[in-house]
């Protein structure tokens, strides 16, 4: 085997490795061993060392790796003509910061931080128009809504006490002598709120992991009719 | 504006292509089962199969995971073992149906083609 045809070859799979990054491993696996097979057939055929030339016209009658790729992304095969993919629909850098952003962006920059989640996850082509209602409407604010909430309702709630006893004076200062106080807090039940909270969490974080695991699943891949 | 409709008119038989290859690779199966690479060569070897070799390993993979085919790996005479594909029953029923729909599909085309080159 020519020591060229070698790293051409080995450039060739490369590419084919790197054009199959977004399939799924198992799928990547079993068409870079079909296509490693097929180069080795060729070359039995051929009977002996390949040339250069001939090492290219086998890379060339494969096609392009992209063009794999795609079939692989479309299930169907396709000419090398075909678009190439822009943005394939997928739990992306841009999906993972619209999600994270979505939970926390707001404890970060108040309103803004969440604000620029949506955005993002509406810019995003890994979700249906409705998969990204849902992640606006139940998600408003994030895990900083149910933060926010908590804090409110501590401090809505007030205490009250009621202070029994005997009032003594000097003149000067008023003393309660065996006393007692009963404080009652107002704010609503503490068994209340922490459901409350618990719900809005566990809401915010499984949206956000649906999310996350639908990404690039329901909506159709760019370039297909 | 031409170059628009060159490329729809380009894109329109790269589909048909695609559609009916699948049933190109159940058909060539009909008799006994072939190795990806030989039915990748046979393939290639028929004027008009225009597709780059490599597609054609997915599409392998799609219809065995549709359970049209069915996979066995066999030793070969010289080099590793060999992946041979065979058709299962859903496939060949599949062939089947798509030969009777590509029949009457044929017969309207060519009706319309011939009443053109009448004219």
């Amino acid at each position: 085997m020519s020591g060229s045809g070698h790293s051409e070859i080995g450039s060739y799979m490369r590419q084919l490795d790197e054009a199959l990054a977004d399939a799924p491993s198992e799928r990547r696996r079993e068409i870079v061993d079909e296509v490693k097979a097929h180069i080795h057939e060729e070359m039995q055929q051929l009977g002996r060392p390949p040339s250069e030339a001939e090492v290219r016209q086998i890379l060339d009658r494969l096609g392009e790796p992209v063009a794999i790729a795609n079939a692989v992304a479309d299930d169907v095969p396709g000419e090398s003509s075909a678009p190439i993919r822009s943005r394939s629909p997928r739990l992306g850098l841009l999906e993972v910061v619209a999600l994270v952003l979505l939970l926390i962006g707001a404890l970060i920059v108040p309103i803004v931080g969440w604000v620029v989640g949506v955005v993002l996850l509406w810019i995003s082509p890994a979700w249906t128009t409705k998969q990204k209602w849902l992640g606006t409407l139940v998600l408003p604010g994030g895990l900083a809504l149910p933060l926010f909430l908590s804090v409110i309702s501590a401090s809505l709630g007030g205490v009250s006490c009621e202070v029994h006893g005997e009032v003594r004076s000097n003149g000067k200062h008023r003393f309660i002598d065996q006393g007692s106080s009963v404080c009652e807090s107002t704010a609503p039940p503490l068994w209340l709120m922490t459901a409350v909270m618990v719900t809005l969490v566990i809401a915010d974080v499984a949206v956000a992991i649906y999310l996350g695991r639908k990404a690039g699943k329901d909506v159709a891949p760019e370039g297909s009719t | 504006m031409l170059g628009m409709i060159e490329a729809r008119r380009h894109d329109s038989l790269a589909q048909m292509r695609k559609g009916t290859l699948e049933f190109c690779v159940l058909a060539l199966l009909t008799d006994e089962p072939r190795y990806g690479f030989d039915i990748v060569k046979t393939l290639s070897e028929v004027d008009g199969m225009v597709t780059p070799q490599g597609t054609v390993y997915p599409l392998l993979a799609r219809l065995r995971r549709d359970q049209l085919v069915a996979t066995e790996w066999q030793e070969s005479p010289a080099g590793p073992p060999r992946k041979y594909y065979r058709l299962t029953p859903k496939g060949q029923r599949a062939l089947n149906e798509f030969v009777i729909e590509w029949q009457r599909f044929k017969k309207a085309v060519d009706n319309f083609i011939e009443r053109a080159e009448q004219k």
